[in-house]
Protein backbone atom coordinates (compact mmCIF):
# COMPACT_ATOMS: atom_id res chain seq x y z
CA UNK A 1 0.00 0.00 0.00
CA UNK A 2 1.72 3.04 -1.05
CA UNK A 3 -1.13 5.93 -1.27
CA UNK A 4 -1.47 7.50 2.34
CA UNK A 5 -5.31 8.52 1.61
CA UNK A 6 -6.57 5.11 0.98
CA UNK A 7 -6.31 1.93 2.20
CA UNK A 8 -6.13 -1.38 0.33
CA UNK A 9 -9.72 -2.53 1.87
CA UNK A 10 -11.72 0.92 1.34
CA UNK A 11 -10.52 0.69 -2.54
CA UNK A 12 -11.23 -3.23 -2.50
CA UNK A 13 -14.54 -2.71 -1.06
CA UNK A 14 -15.40 0.30 -3.48
CA UNK A 15 -14.30 -2.04 -6.02
CA UNK A 16 -16.93 -4.43 -5.13
CA UNK A 17 -19.54 -1.78 -4.80
CA UNK A 18 -20.01 -2.59 -0.92
CA UNK A 19 -19.33 1.09 0.42
CA UNK A 20 -22.23 4.12 0.52
CA UNK A 21 -22.94 6.19 -1.50
CA UNK A 22 -21.22 8.76 0.43
CA UNK A 23 -17.60 7.28 0.65
CA UNK A 24 -18.00 5.66 -2.82
CA UNK A 25 -17.98 9.13 -3.81
CA UNK A 26 -15.15 10.35 -2.15
CA UNK A 27 -13.35 7.13 -2.98
CA UNK A 28 -13.84 7.47 -7.07
CA UNK A 29 -13.12 11.26 -6.69
CA UNK A 30 -10.04 10.21 -5.13
CA UNK A 31 -9.43 7.20 -7.74
CA UNK A 32 -9.78 9.54 -10.58
CA UNK A 33 -6.97 11.54 -9.13
CA UNK A 34 -4.53 9.21 -7.91
CA UNK A 35 -2.99 7.05 -10.71
CA UNK A 36 -1.71 4.26 -7.82
CA UNK A 37 -5.69 3.87 -6.75
CA UNK A 38 -6.64 4.02 -10.13
CA UNK A 39 -3.96 1.05 -11.27
CA UNK A 40 -4.53 -1.02 -7.97
CA UNK A 41 -8.62 -0.35 -8.87
CA UNK A 42 -8.50 -1.58 -12.31
CA UNK A 43 -6.33 -4.52 -11.56
CA UNK A 44 -8.81 -5.57 -8.97
CA UNK A 45 -11.49 -5.11 -11.45
CA UNK A 46 -9.89 -7.42 -13.76
CA UNK A 47 -9.04 -9.98 -10.99
CA UNK A 48 -12.66 -10.03 -10.22
CA UNK A 49 -13.21 -10.34 -13.97
CA UNK A 50 -11.06 -13.11 -14.39
CA UNK A 51 -12.55 -15.35 -11.28
CA UNK A 52 -16.38 -14.44 -13.06
CA UNK A 53 -15.29 -15.75 -16.35
CA UNK A 54 -13.23 -18.83 -14.71
CA UNK A 55 -16.42 -19.60 -11.80
CA UNK A 56 -19.32 -18.08 -14.02
CA UNK A 57 -19.40 -20.72 -16.92
CA UNK A 58 -20.73 -23.19 -15.18
CA UNK A 59 -24.78 -24.32 -16.23
CA UNK A 60 -27.12 -26.35 -14.41
CA UNK A 61 -27.88 -29.64 -16.25
CA UNK A 62 -30.96 -29.60 -18.21
CA UNK A 63 -32.61 -32.28 -16.55
CA UNK A 64 -32.05 -30.24 -13.43
CA UNK A 65 -34.62 -27.72 -13.14
CA UNK A 66 -37.51 -30.65 -14.71
CA UNK A 67 -36.80 -32.51 -11.67
CA UNK A 68 -37.33 -29.08 -9.04
CA UNK A 69 -40.31 -28.78 -10.90
CA UNK A 70 -41.92 -32.26 -10.66
CA UNK A 71 -41.03 -32.38 -7.35
CA UNK A 72 -42.44 -29.14 -6.01
CA UNK A 73 -45.54 -30.08 -8.24
CA UNK A 74 -46.01 -33.29 -5.73
CA UNK A 75 -45.74 -30.82 -2.39
CA UNK A 76 -49.02 -31.07 -0.93
CA UNK A 77 -50.47 -27.80 0.01
CA UNK A 78 -50.90 -27.28 3.33
CA UNK A 79 -54.98 -27.00 4.22
CA UNK A 80 -56.92 -24.89 6.56
CA UNK A 81 -59.24 -25.34 8.60
CA UNK A 82 -61.82 -24.90 5.96
CA UNK A 83 -62.83 -28.29 5.41
CA UNK A 84 -63.92 -28.70 8.88
CA UNK A 85 -65.84 -25.07 8.93
CA UNK A 86 -67.45 -26.20 5.80
CA UNK A 87 -68.76 -30.07 7.35
CA UNK A 88 -69.80 -28.06 10.16
CA UNK A 89 -72.29 -25.66 8.29
CA UNK A 90 -73.58 -28.45 5.79
CA UNK A 91 -74.78 -30.28 8.90
CA UNK A 92 -77.58 -27.81 8.72
CA UNK A 93 -79.02 -25.58 11.16
CA UNK A 94 -77.84 -24.90 14.79
CA UNK A 95 -79.52 -23.52 17.72
CA UNK A 96 -79.70 -19.48 18.22
CA UNK A 97 -77.81 -18.19 20.91
CA UNK A 98 -76.83 -14.53 21.71
CA UNK A 99 -74.05 -13.71 19.86
CA UNK A 100 -71.22 -11.22 19.67
CA UNK A 101 -71.85 -8.39 17.62
CA UNK A 102 -69.46 -5.76 16.73
CA UNK A 103 -69.53 -2.47 14.88
CA UNK A 104 -66.74 -0.50 13.56
CA UNK A 105 -65.86 3.09 14.60
CA UNK A 106 -62.84 5.29 12.66
CA UNK A 107 -59.80 3.47 13.83
CA UNK A 108 -61.35 1.07 16.01
CA UNK A 109 -63.87 -1.79 16.06
CA UNK A 110 -66.47 -1.89 19.39
CA UNK A 111 -67.72 -5.45 19.84
CA UNK A 112 -70.87 -5.60 21.24
CA UNK A 113 -72.93 -8.19 22.86
CA UNK A 114 -76.76 -8.54 21.55
CA UNK A 115 -78.91 -8.74 24.99
CA UNK A 116 -81.90 -10.74 22.90
CA UNK A 117 -83.02 -12.87 20.08
CA UNK A 118 -84.34 -9.04 18.66
CA UNK A 119 -83.50 -8.11 15.33
CA UNK A 120 -83.61 -4.85 16.09
CA UNK A 121 -80.65 -4.99 17.02
CA UNK A 122 -78.97 -1.24 17.13
CA UNK A 123 -80.71 -0.65 19.97
CA UNK A 124 -80.22 -4.10 22.34
CA UNK A 125 -76.30 -3.59 22.39
CA UNK A 126 -74.20 -4.34 25.27
CA UNK A 127 -70.66 -3.63 24.76
CA UNK A 128 -68.08 -6.27 25.73
CA UNK A 129 -64.98 -4.66 24.41
CA UNK A 130 -63.68 -1.43 22.70
CA UNK A 131 -60.35 -1.99 20.86
CA UNK A 132 -58.60 0.10 17.98
CA UNK A 133 -57.69 -2.22 15.19
CA UNK A 134 -54.58 -0.36 12.92
CA UNK A 135 -57.34 -0.12 10.24
CA UNK A 136 -60.24 -0.71 8.47
CA UNK A 137 -60.40 0.75 5.03
CA UNK A 138 -56.82 0.34 4.38
CA UNK A 139 -56.44 2.61 1.31
CA UNK A 140 -59.42 5.25 2.80
CA UNK A 141 -58.44 5.74 5.82
CA UNK A 142 -54.82 5.06 5.97
CA UNK A 143 -53.42 6.05 2.74
CA UNK A 144 -51.40 2.65 3.47
CA UNK A 145 -50.65 -0.07 1.82
CA UNK A 146 -52.21 -3.44 1.70
CA UNK A 147 -50.24 -6.26 3.92
CA UNK A 148 -50.87 -8.21 1.06
CA UNK A 149 -52.02 -7.63 -2.43
CA UNK A 150 -53.08 -10.16 -4.73
CA UNK A 151 -56.19 -10.59 -7.45
CA UNK A 152 -55.90 -14.39 -6.55
CA UNK A 153 -58.05 -15.10 -3.33
CA UNK A 154 -55.78 -18.30 -2.54
CA UNK A 155 -52.60 -16.42 -2.20
CA UNK A 156 -54.41 -13.84 0.34
CA UNK A 157 -56.38 -16.43 2.25
CA UNK A 158 -53.27 -18.74 2.85
CA UNK A 159 -50.85 -15.29 3.54
CA UNK A 160 -53.73 -14.17 5.70
CA UNK A 161 -54.59 -17.87 7.35
CA UNK A 162 -50.77 -18.56 8.08
CA UNK A 163 -51.13 -15.37 10.60
CA UNK A 164 -54.63 -15.77 11.98
CA UNK A 165 -54.06 -19.84 12.89
CA UNK A 166 -55.95 -21.09 9.47
CA UNK A 167 -59.46 -19.55 10.93
CA UNK A 168 -60.53 -17.64 7.58
CA UNK A 169 -63.25 -18.86 5.15
CA UNK A 170 -62.61 -19.52 1.73
CA UNK A 171 -63.78 -16.13 1.10
CA UNK A 172 -64.74 -16.07 -2.67
CA UNK A 173 -63.10 -13.86 -5.08
CA UNK A 174 -65.90 -11.57 -6.29
CA UNK A 175 -69.15 -10.78 -4.00
CA UNK A 176 -71.60 -9.57 -6.04
CA UNK A 177 -69.86 -6.98 -8.40
CA UNK A 178 -66.63 -6.76 -5.96
CA UNK A 179 -63.36 -8.13 -6.17
CA UNK A 180 -60.98 -9.31 -3.25
CA UNK A 181 -57.84 -7.34 -3.36
CA UNK A 182 -56.17 -8.34 -0.90
CA UNK A 183 -55.86 -8.46 3.02
CA UNK A 184 -54.67 -6.90 6.04
CA UNK A 185 -54.07 -7.98 9.49
CA UNK A 186 -55.17 -6.33 12.82
CA UNK A 187 -55.35 -6.95 16.40
CA UNK A 188 -58.48 -7.21 18.61
CA UNK A 189 -59.99 -8.19 21.44
CA UNK A 190 -56.10 -9.84 21.88
CA UNK A 191 -56.62 -12.19 18.55
CA UNK A 192 -54.83 -11.81 15.04
CA UNK A 193 -57.67 -10.21 12.89
CA UNK A 194 -57.71 -10.54 8.88
CA UNK A 195 -59.52 -8.27 7.38
CA UNK A 196 -60.57 -8.49 3.28
CA UNK A 197 -60.62 -5.54 1.09
CA UNK A 198 -62.94 -5.50 -2.10
CA UNK A 199 -63.17 -3.09 -4.05
CA UNK A 200 -65.66 -1.75 -7.16
CA UNK A 201 -63.96 0.95 -8.89
CA UNK A 202 -63.29 3.60 -5.88
CA UNK A 203 -65.87 1.80 -4.05
CA UNK A 204 -64.45 -0.35 -0.95
CA UNK A 205 -65.49 -2.64 1.75
CA UNK A 206 -63.82 -4.46 4.27
CA UNK A 207 -64.84 -7.73 5.74
CA UNK A 208 -63.23 -8.34 9.32
CA UNK A 209 -62.55 -12.30 10.24
CA UNK A 210 -61.77 -13.79 13.43
CA UNK A 211 -62.67 -16.49 15.47
CA UNK A 212 -65.73 -15.84 17.85
CA UNK A 213 -65.41 -15.98 21.49
CA UNK A 214 -65.55 -19.91 22.66
CA UNK A 215 -69.04 -19.23 24.35
CA UNK A 216 -69.84 -18.21 20.61
CA UNK A 217 -68.34 -21.23 18.58
CA UNK A 218 -70.84 -23.79 19.62
CA UNK A 219 -73.94 -21.53 17.87
CA UNK A 220 -74.48 -19.80 15.20
CA UNK A 221 -77.10 -17.98 13.22
CA UNK A 222 -78.64 -20.11 10.68
CA UNK A 223 -80.58 -17.31 9.31
CA UNK A 224 -77.67 -14.57 8.88
CA UNK A 225 -80.12 -11.39 7.76
CA UNK A 226 -82.04 -12.41 11.01
CA UNK A 227 -79.28 -12.37 13.40
CA UNK A 228 -76.91 -9.10 11.86
CA UNK A 229 -76.07 -6.47 13.85
CA UNK A 230 -75.81 -3.07 12.67
CA UNK A 231 -74.18 -0.09 13.97
CA UNK A 232 -73.31 3.02 12.29
CA UNK A 233 -70.76 5.64 13.32
CA UNK A 234 -70.44 8.50 11.36
CA UNK A 235 -70.00 7.52 7.96
CA UNK A 236 -68.89 4.47 8.60
CA UNK A 237 -71.52 1.35 8.88
CA UNK A 238 -71.11 -1.85 10.05
CA UNK A 239 -72.82 -4.82 10.15
CA UNK A 240 -71.62 -8.29 11.87
CA UNK A 241 -72.66 -11.73 12.66
CA UNK A 242 -71.62 -14.84 13.81
CA UNK A 243 -71.07 -17.68 11.00
CA UNK A 244 -69.24 -20.92 11.77
CA UNK A 245 -67.65 -20.26 14.66
CA UNK A 246 -66.09 -16.91 13.30
CA UNK A 247 -67.29 -13.42 14.14
CA UNK A 248 -67.57 -11.29 10.44
CA UNK A 249 -68.11 -8.08 10.27
CA UNK A 250 -68.55 -6.12 6.83
CA UNK A 251 -67.40 -2.64 7.06
CA UNK A 252 -67.96 0.24 5.04
CA UNK A 253 -68.97 4.06 4.09
CA UNK A 254 -70.95 2.86 1.22
CA UNK A 255 -75.00 3.64 1.68
CA UNK A 256 -76.24 1.26 4.17
CA UNK A 257 -78.78 -0.63 1.48
CA UNK A 258 -75.26 -1.35 -0.96
CA UNK A 259 -73.33 -2.65 2.14
CA UNK A 260 -76.28 -4.79 3.30
CA UNK A 261 -76.51 -6.02 -0.16
CA UNK A 262 -72.66 -7.75 0.20
CA UNK A 263 -73.34 -8.39 3.54
CA UNK A 264 -76.32 -10.88 1.95
CA UNK A 265 -74.31 -11.64 -0.34
CA UNK A 266 -71.23 -12.50 1.62
CA UNK A 267 -73.10 -14.66 3.76
CA UNK A 268 -74.59 -16.72 0.83
CA UNK A 269 -71.40 -17.29 -0.53
CA UNK A 270 -69.79 -18.77 2.20
CA UNK A 271 -72.46 -21.04 2.62
CA UNK A 272 -71.11 -21.85 -1.38
CA UNK A 273 -69.64 -25.24 -1.56
CA UNK A 274 -66.10 -25.02 -1.61
CA UNK A 275 -63.59 -24.18 -3.65
CA UNK A 276 -60.55 -26.07 -4.71
CA UNK A 277 -57.51 -24.70 -3.96
CA UNK B 1 -56.88 -30.03 -11.44
CA UNK B 2 -55.54 -26.35 -11.91
CA UNK B 3 -51.95 -26.24 -10.10
CA UNK B 4 -52.27 -23.61 -7.26
CA UNK B 5 -50.96 -20.33 -8.35
CA UNK B 6 -48.60 -19.88 -5.33
CA UNK B 7 -46.64 -22.57 -7.21
CA UNK B 8 -46.40 -21.18 -10.33
CA UNK B 9 -44.92 -17.83 -8.81
CA UNK B 10 -42.63 -19.56 -6.72
CA UNK B 11 -41.23 -21.69 -9.70
CA UNK B 12 -41.61 -17.91 -12.04
CA UNK B 13 -39.00 -16.74 -9.01
CA UNK B 14 -36.85 -19.55 -8.74
CA UNK B 15 -36.18 -20.42 -12.33
CA UNK B 16 -33.45 -17.89 -12.97
CA UNK B 17 -31.55 -18.03 -9.92
CA UNK B 18 -30.78 -22.30 -10.52
CA UNK B 19 -27.80 -22.07 -12.49
CA UNK B 20 -26.35 -20.04 -9.65
CA UNK B 21 -28.12 -21.91 -6.70
CA UNK B 22 -26.32 -25.59 -8.89
CA UNK B 23 -23.11 -23.10 -9.50
CA UNK B 24 -22.75 -22.41 -5.68
CA UNK B 25 -23.60 -26.02 -4.72
CA UNK B 26 -21.04 -27.42 -7.05
CA UNK B 27 -18.41 -24.31 -5.85
CA UNK B 28 -19.21 -25.90 -1.80
CA UNK B 29 -19.14 -29.61 -2.38
CA UNK B 30 -17.46 -29.92 -5.70
CA UNK B 31 -19.90 -32.85 -6.44
CA UNK B 32 -22.50 -32.29 -9.80
CA UNK B 33 -24.68 -34.92 -7.94
CA UNK B 34 -24.84 -33.95 -4.96
CA UNK B 35 -24.90 -30.14 -5.67
CA UNK B 36 -27.71 -31.44 -7.69
CA UNK B 37 -29.95 -32.97 -4.83
CA UNK B 38 -28.87 -30.05 -2.52
CA UNK B 39 -30.58 -27.42 -5.15
CA UNK B 40 -33.41 -29.65 -5.19
CA UNK B 41 -33.86 -30.09 -1.44
CA UNK B 42 -33.16 -26.14 -1.09
CA UNK B 43 -36.17 -25.60 -3.76
CA UNK B 44 -37.92 -27.91 -1.81
CA UNK B 45 -37.56 -26.31 1.61
CA UNK B 46 -38.13 -22.78 0.28
CA UNK B 47 -41.64 -23.84 -1.22
CA UNK B 48 -42.67 -25.25 2.05
CA UNK B 49 -41.79 -22.07 4.00
CA UNK B 50 -43.46 -19.75 1.72
CA UNK B 51 -46.70 -21.93 1.89
CA UNK B 52 -46.31 -21.54 5.72
CA UNK B 53 -46.76 -18.14 5.00
CA UNK B 54 -42.87 -17.00 5.09
CA UNK B 55 -42.28 -13.89 2.76
CA UNK B 56 -38.70 -13.24 2.22
CA UNK B 57 -37.73 -9.67 1.55
CA UNK B 58 -35.21 -10.86 -0.66
CA UNK B 59 -35.82 -13.72 -2.77
CA UNK B 60 -32.60 -14.05 -4.31
CA UNK B 61 -30.86 -13.82 -0.55
CA UNK B 62 -33.26 -16.25 1.04
CA UNK B 63 -32.47 -19.15 -1.86
CA UNK B 64 -29.06 -18.62 -1.10
CA UNK B 65 -29.26 -19.20 2.51
CA UNK B 66 -31.12 -22.15 2.64
CA UNK B 67 -29.09 -23.77 0.52
CA UNK B 68 -25.41 -22.14 1.56
CA UNK B 69 -26.84 -24.01 5.00
CA UNK B 70 -27.47 -27.06 3.63
CA UNK B 71 -24.07 -27.39 1.88
CA UNK B 72 -22.45 -26.33 5.72
CA UNK B 73 -24.28 -28.89 7.09
CA UNK B 74 -23.27 -31.33 4.49
CA UNK B 75 -19.86 -30.77 5.36
CA UNK B 76 -19.98 -30.74 8.35
CA UNK B 77 -21.81 -34.25 8.54
CA UNK B 78 -18.69 -35.21 6.27
CA UNK B 79 -16.08 -34.08 8.45
CA UNK B 80 -13.20 -36.18 8.14
CA UNK B 81 -13.87 -36.85 4.77
CA UNK B 82 -13.70 -33.58 3.01
CA UNK B 83 -10.16 -32.15 2.01
CA UNK B 84 -10.50 -28.79 1.29
CA UNK B 85 -12.54 -27.90 4.51
CA UNK B 86 -10.73 -25.40 7.17
CA UNK B 87 -12.77 -24.04 10.18
CA UNK B 88 -13.24 -20.38 9.58
CA UNK B 89 -11.19 -19.16 12.27
CA UNK B 90 -8.30 -21.06 11.03
CA UNK B 91 -8.40 -19.36 8.05
CA UNK B 92 -9.22 -15.46 9.98
CA UNK B 93 -6.06 -16.53 11.79
CA UNK B 94 -3.91 -16.88 9.04
CA UNK B 95 -1.04 -14.28 8.14
CA UNK B 96 -1.93 -12.06 5.49
CA UNK B 97 -0.24 -12.36 2.18
CA UNK B 98 2.88 -10.33 0.66
CA UNK B 99 1.49 -10.55 -2.49
CA UNK B 100 -0.89 -8.41 -4.73
CA UNK B 101 -2.69 -8.67 -7.76
CA UNK B 102 0.17 -7.56 -9.71
CA UNK B 103 2.76 -9.98 -8.83
CA UNK B 104 0.19 -13.23 -9.03
CA UNK B 105 -2.87 -13.26 -11.29
CA UNK B 106 -1.71 -12.10 -14.39
CA UNK B 107 0.46 -15.23 -14.25
CA UNK B 108 -2.53 -17.92 -14.08
CA UNK B 109 -3.80 -19.11 -17.14
CA UNK B 110 -7.52 -18.69 -17.10
CA UNK B 111 -9.72 -21.22 -16.33
CA UNK B 112 -8.27 -24.62 -14.73
CA UNK B 113 -5.29 -22.86 -13.30
CA UNK B 114 -7.82 -20.23 -11.70
CA UNK B 115 -10.53 -23.21 -10.70
CA UNK B 116 -8.02 -25.41 -9.05
CA UNK B 117 -6.40 -22.74 -6.56
CA UNK B 118 -10.32 -21.49 -5.81
CA UNK B 119 -11.11 -25.32 -5.16
CA UNK B 120 -8.61 -25.72 -2.90
CA UNK B 121 -9.32 -23.20 -0.63
CA UNK B 122 -11.48 -23.51 2.63
CA UNK B 123 -15.37 -23.90 1.51
CA UNK B 124 -16.14 -20.63 3.58
CA UNK B 125 -14.06 -18.93 1.60
CA UNK B 126 -15.07 -20.33 -1.59
CA UNK B 127 -18.62 -19.23 -0.66
CA UNK B 128 -17.89 -15.87 -0.33
CA UNK B 129 -15.65 -16.11 -3.65
CA UNK B 130 -18.90 -17.57 -5.43
CA UNK B 131 -21.24 -15.40 -4.03
CA UNK B 132 -19.89 -11.84 -3.87
CA UNK B 133 -17.95 -12.46 -7.77
CA UNK B 134 -19.26 -14.67 -9.35
CA UNK B 135 -22.85 -14.38 -8.16
CA UNK B 136 -22.26 -10.32 -7.74
CA UNK B 137 -24.51 -10.10 -4.26
CA UNK B 138 -23.48 -7.36 -1.94
CA UNK B 139 -21.44 -8.05 1.01
CA UNK B 140 -24.89 -7.56 2.99
CA UNK B 141 -26.33 -9.98 0.59
CA UNK B 142 -23.54 -12.33 1.39
CA UNK B 143 -23.82 -11.86 4.93
CA UNK B 144 -27.42 -12.37 5.31
CA UNK B 145 -26.83 -15.89 3.54
CA UNK B 146 -23.86 -16.85 5.18
CA UNK B 147 -25.27 -15.37 8.58
CA UNK B 148 -22.66 -13.47 9.54
CA UNK B 149 -21.75 -9.66 9.93
CA UNK B 150 -20.72 -8.06 7.09
CA UNK B 151 -17.12 -7.68 8.34
CA UNK B 152 -16.66 -11.19 7.89
CA UNK B 153 -18.00 -11.74 4.58
CA UNK B 154 -15.24 -8.39 3.77
CA UNK B 155 -12.62 -10.36 5.63
CA UNK B 156 -12.71 -13.77 4.45
CA UNK B 157 -12.77 -12.31 0.74
CA UNK B 158 -9.48 -10.39 1.23
CA UNK B 159 -8.51 -13.54 2.75
CA UNK B 160 -9.21 -15.41 -0.06
CA UNK B 161 -8.01 -13.17 -2.49
CA UNK B 162 -4.97 -12.89 -0.54
CA UNK B 163 -4.52 -16.95 -0.64
CA UNK B 164 -5.08 -17.38 -4.34
CA UNK B 165 -2.35 -14.59 -4.96
CA UNK B 166 -0.08 -17.20 -3.16
CA UNK B 167 -1.53 -19.87 -4.37
CA UNK B 168 -0.93 -18.87 -8.40
CA UNK B 169 2.51 -17.57 -7.65
CA UNK B 170 3.72 -20.15 -6.32
CA UNK B 171 2.41 -22.66 -8.70
CA UNK B 172 2.77 -20.18 -11.85
CA UNK B 173 5.43 -20.95 -14.60
CA UNK B 174 7.50 -18.29 -15.35
CA UNK B 175 7.13 -19.16 -19.30
CA UNK B 176 5.96 -15.82 -21.24
CA UNK B 177 2.48 -17.15 -20.86
CA UNK B 178 1.75 -14.11 -18.85
CA UNK B 179 -1.38 -12.21 -18.80
CA UNK B 180 -0.49 -8.53 -19.18
CA UNK B 181 1.16 -7.09 -15.62
CA UNK B 182 -0.90 -4.91 -13.42
CA UNK B 183 0.82 -2.10 -12.41
CA UNK B 184 2.37 -2.04 -8.96
CA UNK B 185 0.09 0.92 -7.42
CA UNK B 186 3.69 1.90 -5.87
CA UNK B 187 5.37 3.02 -8.57
CA UNK B 188 2.02 6.19 -9.49
CA UNK B 189 1.13 8.88 -8.27
CA UNK B 190 3.79 10.11 -6.22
Amino acid sequence: MSCKFLSDDTLTAWVDGALGTEKARDVACHVATCSACHDAAEALRRENDMLRTALGQVRAPTHLWAQISARLATEPVPVTRLASLRARLARGPRPLMAAALAASVLGGVVVFQQSSRSTTTDTALQVLAVETVQDYMTFRISQRALDVASDDPTDTLLWLGARVGGTLPDMTENVLDYRLIGGRLCWLMGQRLGALTYAQGEDQITVYVMPAQDGDVDGFMDKVEDEKARHTEGPIRSTVWVEGGLLIAVVSDLPEAEKNRFATALGESLRAPELEI
Amino acid sequence: MQRPSQLDKFEALLRGHVDALYRTALRSTGDPGLAEDLVQEACLRAYRSLLTGVEPDNFRAWMFRILTNLCIDHARWQTGTATNHTAAQEVEDMPETANGPAQTYENARLGDDLTAAVAALPQDLQLVIQLVLVEGMSYREAADCMTCPEGTIRSRLNRARGLLRDSLSAHAPDNGDRIVPFPKRGDHGK
